[in-house]
């Protein structure tokens, strides 16, 4: 007899989802998907709309990453007006979106996936919270919280807002940076690179713990996808796009982001909301990839800022292909983000008073493309005579890692998950594979809730056999 | 310390409330932390555990009573399980603040009944009617 497990929702991601996987009649897993539940509208809400409130409307998306959609928003209507923005206008963008992706980096490692780090996967899952690290861990506790408030310190320090700020506009940002603000930036960055190299320091010394979690999150093999500048570093903001293999080699390198259309499709199946984008060349599915952390550090040359750097010489010691080092991989990137905006605030113009370009649009089409904390997000608009939303497309970094998140829940739970052995430590291991790549079903489709866990395991007459809630 | 923390969305009309008297008050309060923010986040566990008194401030759909009526009440520590990530309640909070950082103080939550929650970035005319005399009673209560 075949039976279904479902876990609807899947805990601690932002957004809705569910799991389902299928068992046959021995009780082994037979299939699993990961279904996105949500509706995006926003691609539809903004038809009509005058290009210019476009970043303002798209940084409404998500409460967690609403710069990454505002910058990549902006880079789009900087295409549609046609300008090259002011230098300095360009370097403040790039220090609030370091800003973000630390910020972000540390809520995805510290509150939603450091419970299961630091108390174990079996733990009783009313304890795998921040409340239960500050039990056992305080100080990584603090730490968590203090990093989210220096990432959002530094966003309201240039924008004037923590959440949904508005200085970001086409063309630049609506003010410069003064003296006052870049010293109190500079203020909190070393304190924050101290966070970061304590957290890892403890990371490294649980790894050895996870390497059952580690090898099963490893049987995934895809591509991976990023920008980078153009010596092969770690860029956020600007670059190229480069694709690798699933061994690392570099199979396509140099693509402009703005014809990121004609090497990445996108499919729809019938299971999910969230489409399913894939590299063209190799077409559907083989052409499935990473996109993020993980993917970023294994397709750089470097880092670019000296601890980044030498923290990236001990993640290539591990395992690449596994999704579990996403943890590792956000650490060094919060590391990078605090080196690099101290380079980019002693760069000679970043106080300059030009920091905006002026025009009306010359352009019927642009594309954005940044790297946000969870990958690349690209921004597609198509405008009219009168400037006014024909067409908008959204390529988010969720939607990249689709693909790979459906077929590691298949992996995960093939190895976890027993029909006749329902437990919660090993459904919680098939939902911390989902939490390693931090999904943000907000951005990709637009929705927030709370996410109480449901499995059920159903029968083929519909039945309910089996069920755990939490 | 007096920490007050208006809460709420500036472009859901009245529930943009929280903000703007929190906004009033940091003229009224000179001596008082005032934070004005669209929604709790967990950061802000810490300056609440540095405070002495605490006061949330946000919009309320109460049936039957008049825009701008004000409840108080006190908040207790909600030490229940869950996500604690980008969105939680004074309560939370509370916890937050008492076991990470060993203080959490007495707080109370005021909640202003609200009229609208429709897009919009202006509030609405009764609560816009009603707004000095919210000012007063909330500034009154957090001097007490």
């Amino acid at each position: 007899m075949t039976q279904t497990i479902l876990i609807d929702p899947v805990t601690r991601i932002e957004g809705h989802a569910k799991i389902t996987i299928h068992l046959n009649d021995a009780g082994e897993v037979e299939d699993a998907h990961f279904h996105v539940t949500q509706v995006r509208g926003f691609e539809k809400f903004v038809e009509g709309r005058p290009f210019h409130e476009m970043p303002a409307l798209m940084s409404r998306i998500c409460g967690i990453c609403p710069v990454s959609h505002l910058i990549a928003s902006a880079k789009a209507c900087d295409a549609l007006l046609a300008v090259r923005i002011p230098p300095a206008a360009a370097n403040l963008r790039r220090i609030l979106n370091l800003a973000q992706i630390a910020q972000s980096h540390a809520l995805s490692f510290f509150y939603l996936s450091a419970p299961d780090l630091l108390l174990g996967m079996d733990a009783d899952p009313a304890q795998r919270n921040l409340f239960g690290i500050a039990q056992t861990a305080p100080q990584l506790a603090r730490d968590g919280v203090r990093l989210r408030q220096m990432g959002q310190q530094i966003i309201e320090l240039l924008s004037g807002k923590r959440i949904h700020p508005g200085w970001v506009v086409p063309g630049g940002v609506n003010q410069a940076l003064t003296e006052e603000k870049r010293d109190a930036i500079l203020a909190v960055l070393s304190e924050g690179i101290g966070i970061v190299q304590r957290t890892m320091l403890w990371f490294r010394g649980i790894l050895k713990q996870y390497e059952s979690e580690i090898q099963a999150f490893s049987a995934l093999h895809t591509l991976f996808m990023g920008l980078v500048g153009p010596d092969g570093t770690l860029e956020m903001y600007d670059g190229r796009v480069r694709i690798a293999d699933a061994n690392k080699y570099i199979i396509a390198d140099g693509l402009a982001p703005e014809d990121l259309n004609t090497y990445i499709g996108e499919a729809v199946e019938p299971w999910s909301y969230l489409k399913s984008p894939y590299y063209k060349p190799l077409g559907y599915p083989s052409g499935m990839y990473r996109v993020g952390p993980l993917a970023r550090l294994n397709i750089v040359r470097s880092c670019g800022t000296p601890h980044a750097d030498e923290e990236l010489g001990f993640f290539r010691t591990l395992d690449h292909h596994s999704s579990f080092h996403y943890h590792y991989a956000r650490l060094i990137e919060i590391l990078y983000c605090f080196e690099k905006i101290n380079q980019l605030l002693h760069t000679p113009t970043i106080l300059s008073e030009h920091v905006r370009a002026f025009a009306a649009p010359n352009n019927h089409e642009g594309i954005g493309v940044s790297e946000a904390p969870r990958g690349t997000l690209m921004h597609h608009y198509i405008i009219d005579d009168d400037g006014l939303i024909v067409r908008a497309n959204l390529v988010i970094a969720t939607g990249h890692n689709n693909m790979a998140m459906d077929r590691s829940v298949y992996q995960v739970a093939r190895r976890y998950v027993r029909g006749a052995e329902l437990q919660e430590g090993m459904l919680n291991r098939v939902e911390a594979v989902i939490r390693t790549f931090d999904p943000c079903l907000s951005c990709s489709t637009h929705a927030v809730g709370q996410m109480p866990l449901h499995v059920q395991l159903v029968a083929p007459d519909g039945s309910v056999v089996d069920e755990i809630k939490r | 310390m007096r920490l007050v923390i208006g809460y709420g969305s500036l472009v859901r009309g009245d529930d943009a409330i929280g903000q703007i008297v929190a906004e009033a008050l940091r003229e009224r309060l000179s001596d008082a932390e005032i934070i004005a923010v669209t929604q709790l986040t967990p950061e802000l566990a810490e300056p609440l555990s540095r405070a002495e008194k605490a006061f949330f401030i946000d919009a309320a759909v109460c049936q039957g009573e008049a825009p701008g009526s004000i409840r108080i009440q006190q908040v207790e520590q909600d030490r229940a399980g869950g996500a604690f990530s980008h969105n939680v309640t004074p309560a939370r909070l509370l916890t937050a603040a008492e076991v990470l950082y060993g203080s959490a103080p007495p707080t109370r939550l005021i909640t202003i009944t609200a009229e609208s929650f429709a897009v919009a970035d202006t509030l609405s005319p009764a609560l816009h009617a009603a707004l000095p005399a919210v000012l007063t009673l909330a500034e009154a209560h957090i001097r007490e």
